[in-house]
Protein backbone atom coordinates (compact mmCIF):
# COMPACT_ATOMS: atom_id res chain seq x y z
CA UNK A 1 0.00 0.00 0.00
CA UNK A 2 2.58 2.53 -1.03
CA UNK A 3 0.64 4.24 -3.74
CA UNK A 4 1.76 7.78 -4.20
CA UNK A 5 -1.05 10.18 -3.45
CA UNK A 6 -1.82 12.94 -5.88
CA UNK A 7 -0.55 16.38 -4.96
CA UNK A 8 -4.07 17.42 -4.07
CA UNK A 9 -4.00 14.94 -1.22
CA UNK A 10 -2.05 17.41 0.87
CA UNK A 11 -3.78 20.66 0.08
CA UNK A 12 -3.38 22.13 3.54
CA UNK A 13 0.29 22.31 2.88
CA UNK A 14 -0.26 24.73 0.06
CA UNK A 15 -1.04 27.45 2.54
CA UNK A 16 1.88 26.53 4.70
CA UNK A 17 4.03 26.61 1.62
CA UNK A 18 3.05 30.24 1.18
CA UNK A 19 4.33 30.85 4.66
CA UNK A 20 7.58 29.21 3.82
CA UNK A 21 8.06 30.75 0.44
CA UNK A 22 11.62 31.52 1.25
CA UNK A 23 12.31 27.82 1.26
CA UNK A 24 11.06 27.39 -2.27
CA UNK A 25 14.52 27.46 -3.69
CA UNK A 26 15.27 24.32 -1.76
CA UNK A 27 12.21 22.45 -2.94
CA UNK A 28 12.94 18.97 -4.25
CA UNK A 29 13.29 18.54 -7.97
CA UNK A 30 11.83 15.08 -8.05
CA UNK A 31 9.48 12.83 -6.17
CA UNK A 32 12.31 11.52 -4.10
CA UNK A 33 11.68 13.21 -0.80
CA UNK A 34 10.37 16.27 0.93
CA UNK A 35 13.59 17.03 2.67
CA UNK A 36 16.96 15.44 2.78
CA UNK A 37 17.83 13.15 5.59
CA UNK A 38 14.45 11.99 6.77
CA UNK A 39 12.77 10.55 3.75
CA UNK A 40 10.82 7.43 4.50
CA UNK A 41 9.93 4.57 2.24
CA UNK A 42 6.51 5.12 0.87
CA UNK A 43 6.53 8.70 2.01
CA UNK A 44 4.26 10.88 -0.05
CA UNK A 45 6.34 12.91 -2.42
CA UNK A 46 3.78 15.58 -2.96
CA UNK A 47 4.01 17.32 0.33
CA UNK A 48 6.40 20.08 -0.58
CA UNK A 49 5.80 20.30 -4.28
CA UNK A 50 3.47 23.21 -3.88
CA UNK A 51 6.20 25.48 -2.63
CA UNK A 52 7.56 26.73 -5.95
CA UNK A 53 4.11 27.65 -7.22
CA UNK A 54 3.55 29.80 -4.15
CA UNK A 55 6.94 31.33 -3.93
CA UNK A 56 6.05 34.64 -5.49
CA UNK A 57 5.05 36.54 -2.39
CA UNK A 58 5.62 35.86 1.25
CA UNK A 59 2.82 37.30 3.35
CA UNK A 60 3.46 40.08 5.78
CA UNK A 61 2.10 38.97 9.11
CA UNK A 62 1.50 40.86 12.30
CA UNK A 63 0.83 39.36 15.72
CA UNK A 64 -2.93 39.21 15.20
CA UNK A 65 -2.39 37.27 11.98
CA UNK A 66 0.09 34.95 13.65
CA UNK A 67 -2.30 34.30 16.53
CA UNK A 68 -5.02 33.28 14.08
CA UNK A 69 -2.63 31.04 12.16
CA UNK A 70 -1.50 29.32 15.37
CA UNK A 71 -5.06 28.66 16.46
CA UNK A 72 -6.04 27.48 12.97
CA UNK A 73 -3.03 25.16 12.67
CA UNK A 74 -3.74 23.54 16.03
CA UNK A 75 -7.45 23.24 15.40
CA UNK A 76 -6.83 21.59 12.05
CA UNK A 77 -4.71 18.88 13.61
CA UNK A 78 -7.23 18.35 16.41
CA UNK A 79 -9.90 17.73 13.80
CA UNK A 80 -7.68 15.31 11.88
CA UNK A 81 -7.15 13.52 15.20
CA UNK A 82 -10.87 13.35 15.85
CA UNK A 83 -11.37 11.63 12.51
CA UNK A 84 -8.53 9.22 13.29
CA UNK A 85 -10.00 8.50 16.71
CA UNK A 86 -13.05 7.16 14.89
CA UNK A 87 -11.53 5.55 11.83
CA UNK A 88 -8.03 4.36 12.68
CA UNK A 89 -7.52 0.65 13.21
CA UNK A 90 -3.85 0.41 14.15
CA UNK A 91 -3.44 0.89 17.94
CA UNK A 92 -0.36 3.09 17.55
CA UNK A 93 -2.20 5.30 15.11
CA UNK A 94 -5.14 5.59 17.48
CA UNK A 95 -2.86 6.49 20.39
CA UNK A 96 -1.05 9.03 18.26
CA UNK A 97 -4.36 10.63 17.34
CA UNK A 98 -5.30 10.92 21.02
CA UNK A 99 -1.95 12.56 21.72
CA UNK A 100 -2.48 15.04 18.89
CA UNK A 101 -5.91 15.97 20.23
CA UNK A 102 -4.57 16.34 23.76
CA UNK A 103 -1.43 18.30 22.88
CA UNK A 104 -2.87 20.63 20.30
CA UNK A 105 -5.82 21.38 22.56
CA UNK A 106 -3.37 22.29 25.32
CA UNK A 107 -1.32 24.45 22.97
CA UNK A 108 -4.43 26.23 21.75
CA UNK A 109 -5.58 26.90 25.31
CA UNK A 110 -2.18 28.28 26.15
CA UNK A 111 -2.09 30.41 23.01
CA UNK A 112 -5.57 31.82 23.52
CA UNK A 113 -4.78 32.59 27.15
CA UNK A 114 -1.63 34.41 26.11
CA UNK A 115 -3.07 36.51 23.31
CA UNK A 116 -6.07 37.39 25.45
CA UNK A 117 -3.76 38.61 28.16
CA UNK A 118 -1.70 40.52 25.62
CA UNK A 119 -4.78 42.09 24.10
CA UNK A 120 -3.99 40.59 20.70
CA UNK A 121 -7.18 39.62 18.92
CA UNK A 122 -6.58 36.80 16.43
CA UNK A 123 -7.48 38.10 13.01
CA UNK A 124 -8.41 35.83 10.15
CA UNK A 125 -6.19 36.32 7.16
CA UNK A 126 -5.51 34.77 3.81
CA UNK A 127 -3.21 32.16 5.27
CA UNK A 128 -5.50 31.07 8.10
CA UNK A 129 -8.50 30.99 5.76
CA UNK A 130 -6.56 29.01 3.20
CA UNK A 131 -5.38 26.56 5.86
CA UNK A 132 -8.92 25.96 7.02
CA UNK A 133 -10.40 25.64 3.53
CA UNK A 134 -7.76 23.19 2.41
CA UNK A 135 -7.95 21.19 5.60
CA UNK A 136 -11.62 20.67 4.86
CA UNK A 137 -10.62 18.96 1.62
CA UNK A 138 -8.17 16.78 3.49
CA UNK A 139 -10.80 15.81 6.02
CA UNK A 140 -13.10 14.81 3.18
CA UNK A 141 -10.37 12.66 1.71
CA UNK A 142 -9.68 11.01 5.06
CA UNK A 143 -13.36 10.37 5.68
CA UNK A 144 -13.48 8.40 2.43
CA UNK A 145 -10.83 5.94 3.58
CA UNK A 146 -10.91 3.08 6.03
CA UNK A 147 -8.76 0.35 7.56
CA UNK A 148 -5.07 0.23 6.79
CA UNK A 149 -5.53 2.67 3.93
CA UNK A 150 -6.87 5.26 6.36
CA UNK A 151 -4.07 4.65 8.86
CA UNK A 152 -1.49 5.21 6.19
CA UNK A 153 -3.14 8.31 4.76
CA UNK A 154 -3.59 9.88 8.19
CA UNK A 155 -0.01 9.25 9.28
CA UNK A 156 1.42 10.37 5.94
CA UNK A 157 -0.48 13.60 6.30
CA UNK A 158 0.63 14.03 9.91
CA UNK A 159 4.27 13.69 8.86
CA UNK A 160 3.85 16.18 6.05
CA UNK A 161 1.76 18.57 8.10
CA UNK A 162 4.08 18.71 11.09
CA UNK A 163 7.09 19.12 8.84
CA UNK A 164 5.44 22.04 7.08
CA UNK A 165 4.32 23.62 10.37
CA UNK A 166 7.84 23.30 11.72
CA UNK A 167 9.21 25.06 8.70
CA UNK A 168 6.60 27.80 9.00
CA UNK A 169 7.42 28.30 12.68
CA UNK A 170 11.12 28.59 11.97
CA UNK A 171 11.05 30.66 8.83
CA UNK A 172 7.98 32.83 9.15
CA UNK A 173 6.10 32.82 12.44
CA UNK A 174 8.99 33.27 14.88
CA UNK A 175 10.81 35.82 12.71
CA UNK A 176 7.62 37.88 12.20
CA UNK A 177 6.30 37.80 15.77
CA UNK A 178 6.69 41.23 17.33
CA UNK A 179 5.60 40.66 20.90
CA UNK A 180 8.31 38.93 22.91
CA UNK A 181 5.90 36.65 24.77
CA UNK A 182 4.19 35.57 21.56
CA UNK A 183 7.58 34.87 20.03
CA UNK A 184 8.56 32.87 23.14
CA UNK A 185 5.36 30.87 22.94
CA UNK A 186 6.26 29.89 19.37
CA UNK A 187 9.72 28.89 20.55
CA UNK A 188 8.14 26.82 23.32
CA UNK A 189 5.74 25.12 20.92
CA UNK A 190 8.46 24.12 18.48
CA UNK A 191 9.72 21.07 20.45
CA UNK A 192 6.18 19.72 20.55
CA UNK A 193 5.87 19.94 16.78
CA UNK A 194 9.31 18.36 16.36
CA UNK A 195 8.43 15.51 18.73
CA UNK A 196 5.12 14.95 16.96
CA UNK A 197 6.93 14.80 13.63
CA UNK A 198 9.41 12.20 14.91
CA UNK A 199 6.61 10.20 16.52
CA UNK A 200 4.62 10.21 13.29
CA UNK A 201 7.69 9.24 11.27
CA UNK A 202 8.28 6.31 13.60
CA UNK A 203 4.73 5.07 13.06
CA UNK A 204 5.03 5.71 9.33
CA UNK A 205 8.10 3.45 9.22
CA UNK A 206 6.30 0.70 11.11
CA UNK A 207 3.32 0.90 8.77
CA UNK A 208 5.62 0.71 5.77
CA UNK A 209 7.46 -2.26 7.25
CA UNK A 210 4.18 -4.02 7.87
CA UNK A 211 2.72 -3.25 4.46
CA UNK B 1 8.10 0.17 45.63
CA UNK B 2 6.16 2.87 47.32
CA UNK B 3 4.53 5.41 45.14
CA UNK B 4 3.48 8.77 46.29
CA UNK B 5 1.58 11.10 44.10
CA UNK B 6 1.45 14.72 45.05
CA UNK B 7 -0.30 15.99 42.01
CA UNK B 8 -1.16 19.57 42.57
CA UNK B 9 -4.59 20.41 41.28
CA UNK B 10 -4.74 23.19 38.74
CA UNK B 11 -6.12 25.77 41.17
CA UNK B 12 -3.47 25.06 43.74
CA UNK B 13 -0.68 24.46 41.30
CA UNK B 14 2.27 26.80 41.49
CA UNK B 15 2.35 29.42 38.84
CA UNK B 16 4.93 29.39 36.12
CA UNK B 17 6.56 32.40 37.71
CA UNK B 18 6.81 30.53 40.98
CA UNK B 19 8.17 27.32 39.60
CA UNK B 20 11.82 28.24 39.23
CA UNK B 21 11.83 29.51 42.77
CA UNK B 22 10.09 26.40 43.98
CA UNK B 23 12.42 24.14 42.06
CA UNK B 24 15.43 26.00 43.34
CA UNK B 25 14.12 25.80 46.88
CA UNK B 26 13.55 22.07 46.53
CA UNK B 27 17.02 21.49 45.20
CA UNK B 28 18.46 23.69 47.88
CA UNK B 29 16.48 21.90 50.56
CA UNK B 30 17.70 18.56 49.29
CA UNK B 31 21.22 19.80 49.10
CA UNK B 32 21.17 21.25 52.56
CA UNK B 33 19.55 18.18 53.97
CA UNK B 34 21.69 15.62 52.32
CA UNK B 35 24.91 17.17 51.14
CA UNK B 36 26.12 14.60 48.66
CA UNK B 37 24.03 11.59 47.83
CA UNK B 38 22.76 10.40 51.10
CA UNK B 39 22.64 6.64 50.82
CA UNK B 40 21.18 4.55 53.55
CA UNK B 41 23.16 6.17 56.30
CA UNK B 42 22.43 9.75 55.28
CA UNK B 43 19.41 11.93 55.19
CA UNK B 44 17.19 11.25 52.20
CA UNK B 45 17.47 13.81 49.44
CA UNK B 46 14.92 15.41 47.21
CA UNK B 47 15.74 15.33 43.50
CA UNK B 48 13.79 17.26 40.92
CA UNK B 49 13.40 16.19 37.31
CA UNK B 50 11.99 19.01 35.26
CA UNK B 51 10.01 18.20 32.14
CA UNK B 52 10.35 21.03 29.71
CA UNK B 53 10.38 21.35 25.94
CA UNK B 54 9.87 17.63 25.57
CA UNK B 55 12.90 16.49 27.55
CA UNK B 56 13.50 15.21 31.07
CA UNK B 57 16.18 17.26 32.83
CA UNK B 58 18.41 15.69 33.91
CA UNK B 59 18.03 12.80 31.52
CA UNK B 60 20.11 10.58 33.78
CA UNK B 61 19.67 10.81 37.53
CA UNK B 62 21.41 8.84 40.28
CA UNK B 63 19.64 8.64 43.59
CA UNK B 64 19.82 6.50 46.70
CA UNK B 65 17.19 4.20 48.07
CA UNK B 66 14.90 6.28 50.25
CA UNK B 67 15.47 9.53 48.39
CA UNK B 68 12.54 11.30 46.80
CA UNK B 69 12.37 12.01 43.09
CA UNK B 70 9.93 14.70 42.00
CA UNK B 71 8.93 15.09 38.37
CA UNK B 72 7.69 18.57 37.58
CA UNK B 73 5.96 19.25 34.28
CA UNK B 74 6.87 22.74 33.14
CA UNK B 75 5.78 22.10 29.58
CA UNK B 76 2.70 23.44 27.87
CA UNK B 77 1.35 19.97 27.13
CA UNK B 78 0.72 16.93 29.36
CA UNK B 79 3.41 14.33 29.94
CA UNK B 80 4.04 11.21 32.02
CA UNK B 81 7.04 9.59 33.67
CA UNK B 82 6.51 5.91 33.01
CA UNK B 83 8.90 3.12 33.90
CA UNK B 84 9.65 0.97 30.88
CA UNK B 85 9.39 -2.19 32.96
CA UNK B 86 6.05 -1.20 34.40
CA UNK B 87 7.24 -0.63 37.98
CA UNK B 88 5.74 2.84 38.24
CA UNK B 89 3.80 5.40 36.30
CA UNK B 90 3.04 9.00 37.14
CA UNK B 91 -0.13 9.05 35.12
CA UNK B 92 -0.84 12.14 33.05
CA UNK B 93 0.78 15.27 34.46
CA UNK B 94 -0.72 18.50 33.25
CA UNK B 95 1.16 21.76 33.11
CA UNK B 96 2.74 22.59 36.47
CA UNK B 97 1.74 19.25 37.98
CA UNK B 98 4.22 17.28 40.05
CA UNK B 99 4.56 13.60 40.94
CA UNK B 100 6.87 12.05 43.50
CA UNK B 101 8.42 8.66 43.85
CA UNK B 102 10.42 7.20 46.74
CA UNK B 103 12.40 4.23 45.43
CA UNK B 104 12.79 1.45 47.97
CA UNK B 105 15.09 -0.88 46.02
CA UNK B 106 18.17 -0.40 43.90
CA UNK B 107 17.87 -0.72 40.15
CA UNK B 108 18.15 0.96 36.79
CA UNK B 109 14.89 2.33 35.45
CA UNK B 110 14.69 3.42 31.86
CA UNK B 111 11.58 5.48 31.57
CA UNK B 112 9.67 7.40 28.96
CA UNK B 113 6.79 9.74 28.52
CA UNK B 114 4.05 7.32 27.59
CA UNK B 115 2.42 10.02 25.48
CA UNK B 116 5.60 10.99 23.62
CA UNK B 117 7.87 8.00 23.10
CA UNK B 118 10.70 10.16 21.81
CA UNK B 119 11.19 11.34 25.41
CA UNK B 120 13.50 8.93 27.25
CA UNK B 121 15.50 9.12 30.46
CA UNK B 122 17.13 6.94 33.10
CA UNK B 123 16.72 6.78 36.87
CA UNK B 124 19.50 4.89 38.64
CA UNK B 125 18.71 3.87 42.21
CA UNK B 126 21.70 2.89 44.30
CA UNK B 127 21.89 1.16 47.63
Amino acid sequence: MNAMPKPAVFPTLLALAVLTAAAAACAPESDSAASAGDAQPGQPASEMQAAPANAATAPELDDADIAAIVVAANTIDIRYGEIARERATNPRVKEFAETMIRDHTAVNESAVELVTRLGVKPRENDVSRSLEAQAAEMREMLQAKSGAEFDRAYIDNEVAYHRAVLQAIDETLIPNAKNAELKQMLVDVRPAVQAHLEHAQSIQRSLTAGA
Amino acid sequence: MRRRSTLAGRPAAPTRMGLPVLAAAMVLAGSVAGGCRAGRAGTPELHVVEIERFVFRPDTLRVSVGDTVAWLNRDIVPHTATDGAGAWDSGVLGTDAEWRLVPTAPGVHRYVCALHPTMEAVLIVED
